[in-house]
């Protein structure tokens, strides 16, 4: 009898191996998450403005849009980098993020937001 | 020689810890207020629905949630301004694969407090949608109820928020 080749125990499938972490940073997931909020945005303002709902809860609705989308992303890089973690370590650790703006503007931006927010939701709910 | 190690306790962190901790307790006891008024609404000294114009104009508010927003910021946060500095102080945290498992769990906790803010946001949107109370008037009436309780839970909460949201400045150094 002819001898079989040896199979290795740990061998899988091609195609079925997981994403490595460089493959699923590279998925256009930020995109597809501005179309589907950018969608959302357009269904409350139909929806606001149609009646169908109080407009009140429109608007808060898209904010409720954009924290799920913050939250859709922020789930997404701590899957990956829980991953990364295993195998490379570097891709785990935050990212620099790159806004286009002089490194001295950045700092003031949530501050900015904050006020902002605040004084909007008081005009909102005066 | 070994270069000595580096001391665990920085002065300069005081103003930050005992931020931190009064602000929980604060917190604690603000949500433990909170639980005692949802079991006997009753008992809870507000109009339905709750008055806008409460003892203090609403333009205090504002400025005690700004202001807690500053202290968070100016207390969170040990200027370190060198690369060289910011080694030093992450030495105490240990290795890099360390660091990793710290850089993660400080996602995670962002990942968890979105999705606390997505449920608080959600509610809000039902309740507007259904005609019941949102979070904003239970808000009113605990600042209607108590004014200064209310203003003090604000300060420690905004503060809460600055000391995580105001990005410092990035480092600079070839260190």
């Amino acid at each position: 009898m002819a001898d079989l080749p040896t199979i290795p125990k740990r061998a899988r499938r091609p195609g079925l191996e997981f994403p490595s972490p460089r493959e699923l940073r590279a998925l256009p997931v930020g995109t597809a998450t501005i179309v589907i909020v950018l969608a959302g945005v357009l269904v409350a303002v139909i929806a606001g403005t149609s009646e169908l709902v109080d407009s009140s809860a429109a608007a808060f609705g898209v904010v409720a849009l954009l924290v799920g989308a913050m939250l859709g992303l922020a789930a997404w890089d701590l899957v990956i980098s829980w991953a990364a973690s295993k195998k490379i370590p570097s891709l785990a650790l935050p990212e620099t993020i790159t806004l286009g703006l002089p490194d001295r503007v950045v700092p003031f931006l949530s501050p900015v937001a904050f006020v902002g927010g605040i004084l909007l939701g008081h005009w909102f709910w005066s | 020689m070994a270069s000595p190690r580096p001391s665990r306790i920085n002065v300069r962190d005081l103003p930050s810890a005992a931020l931190l901790v009064t602000g929980a307790i604060v917190l604690a006891l603000a949500a433990g207020s909170v639980w005692l008024a949802a079991v006997q609404p009753a008992d809870v000294g507000c109009h339905n629905a709750p008055l806008r114009v409460i003892r203090v104009p609403q333009y205090v508010g504002i400025a005690v949630c700004i202001a807690g927003f500053i202290v968070g910021r100016l207390t969170g946060r040990t200027a370190i301004s060198s690369r060289t500095a910011l080694k030093e102080r992450l030495v105490l945290f240990g290795t890099p694969g360390r660091h990793v498992s710290l850089a993660i769990l400080t996602q995670l906790s962002l990942t968890l407090a979105l999705l606390f803010i997505a449920c608080l946001v959600t509610f809000e949107t039902v309740t507007l949608a259904q005609g019941v109370w949102p979070i904003t008037y239970y808000m009113r009436c605990a600042a209607e109820a108590g004014t200064w309780q209310t203003l003090t839970a604000a300060f420690f909460f905004c503060a809460l928020v600055g000391r995580w949201l105001w990005l410092p400045r990035v480092p600079t150094g070839t260190e």
